[in-house]
């Protein structure tokens, strides 16, 4: 859900760019109080990893395809500022060496796939998970919460993208919401299952990442 | 972390992508095709502020479009690392 240039006007791709500039300044001090010295060559492999996934699409429905963003994943490893930071890296890169996603449009970018699909998912997962546990295990809890997360982050992102489109006279709310909120709920489906595959996965091999200070 | 975590972590991103990449749909994504559905696709305007060297995750000079793919996915994974561990990097010197 890239938005490439031209289907912003001036003045949304302006404030989107002026909100995500915000909110990377904040990010940014958040994550200067971070200590540990772990989570420096861990942002670079998982971003790496983030930037290799969101390369494959899977087939959703007749014609159309999806890709895993990994905002959820991001920050439930690191945290909400630091999956901010690592998802405006992914981004940056895509814009800027790739195409993939517009100059104008990167602000835009950033908030729906870094903000809400990162930060704000993150208190959504923790939130569930803390809920989950006094049903379930710790285990259970936290694969269920990854799912669900996942899934919203991916429908809020489309959620946003389409009322970006909507201001900015692109496409009428009434037919781009529907429309990004139906194919987005079941790439979103992907997004929770690759979230809770790769928790499941370091759960296993890796516990020790899963318990890196979160920023 | 060893210091081999980092270089191991990227060898096995980059083998992840090469083995799944010729699984990946070239089916257009969901904005894509909700532009295209709803007809507003021909706004975009790629490429008009800034022309991508890598643009459309093509490797020039390479013909062979699987490889081509493989080459600029395997640029842009050391790149992202690069970038978001060295922001890491400078996050944490300033605090020291």
């Amino acid at each position: 859900m890239h938005i490439p240039d031209g289907f912003l006007d001036t003045r949304t791709w302006a404030t989107m760019t002026v909100v995500s500039g915000g909110a990377l300044a904040i990010a940014v001090r958040r994550t200067k109080t971070a200590s540990s010295e772990q989570r420096i060559p861990l942002m670079g492999v998982m971003s790496a990893f983030i930037f290799a996934a969101q390369m494959l699409n899977f087939p959703v429905a007749a014609g159309t395809s999806g890709h895993f963003v990994g905002g959820v994943l991001a920050a439930l490893i690191l945290g909400p500022a630091t999956g901010l930071l690592m998802m405006t890296a992914v981004l940056v890169v895509q814009c800027f060496v790739f195409q993939d996603g517009g100059v104008t449009a990167l602000g835009a970018n950033i908030a729906n796939m870094g903000i809400i699909g990162s930060s704000l998912s993150y208190f959504v997962y923790s939130f569930l998970r803390h809920g989950l546990r006094l049903l379930a295990g710790e285990r259970t809890a936290a694969l269920s919460a990854a799912v669900v997360a996942g899934w919203l982050s991916t429908v809020a992102s489309a959620a946003a993208c389409a009322a970006e489109l909507a201001v900015s006279g692109t496409v009428p709310l009434r037919a781009a919401l529907p429309a990004m909120l139906g194919v987005h709920a079941v790439i979103g489906i992907g997004e929770g299952v690759i979230t809770a595959l790769v928790v499941s996965f370091l759960m296993k091999v890796r516990p020790d990442l899963l318990q890196v200070e979160k920023v | 972390m060893k210091k081999y975590m980092l270089v191991f972590g990227l060898m096995a991103v980059m083998f992840l992508m090469i083995m799944c990449l010729p699984f990946s749909s070239r089916c257009p994504d969901g904005l894509e095709r909700v532009a295209h559905d709803k007809g507003f696709e021909r706004k975009e305007q790629a490429g008009r502020h800034w022309r991508s060297p890598l643009a459309d995750y093509a490797f020039p000079c390479v013909r062979n479009k699987p490889v081509s793919t493989i080459c600029a996915g395997a640029v842009g994974t050391l790149v992202v690392a690069g970038v978001a561990g060295y922001l890491g990097f400078l996050l944490r010197r300033k605090q020291g």
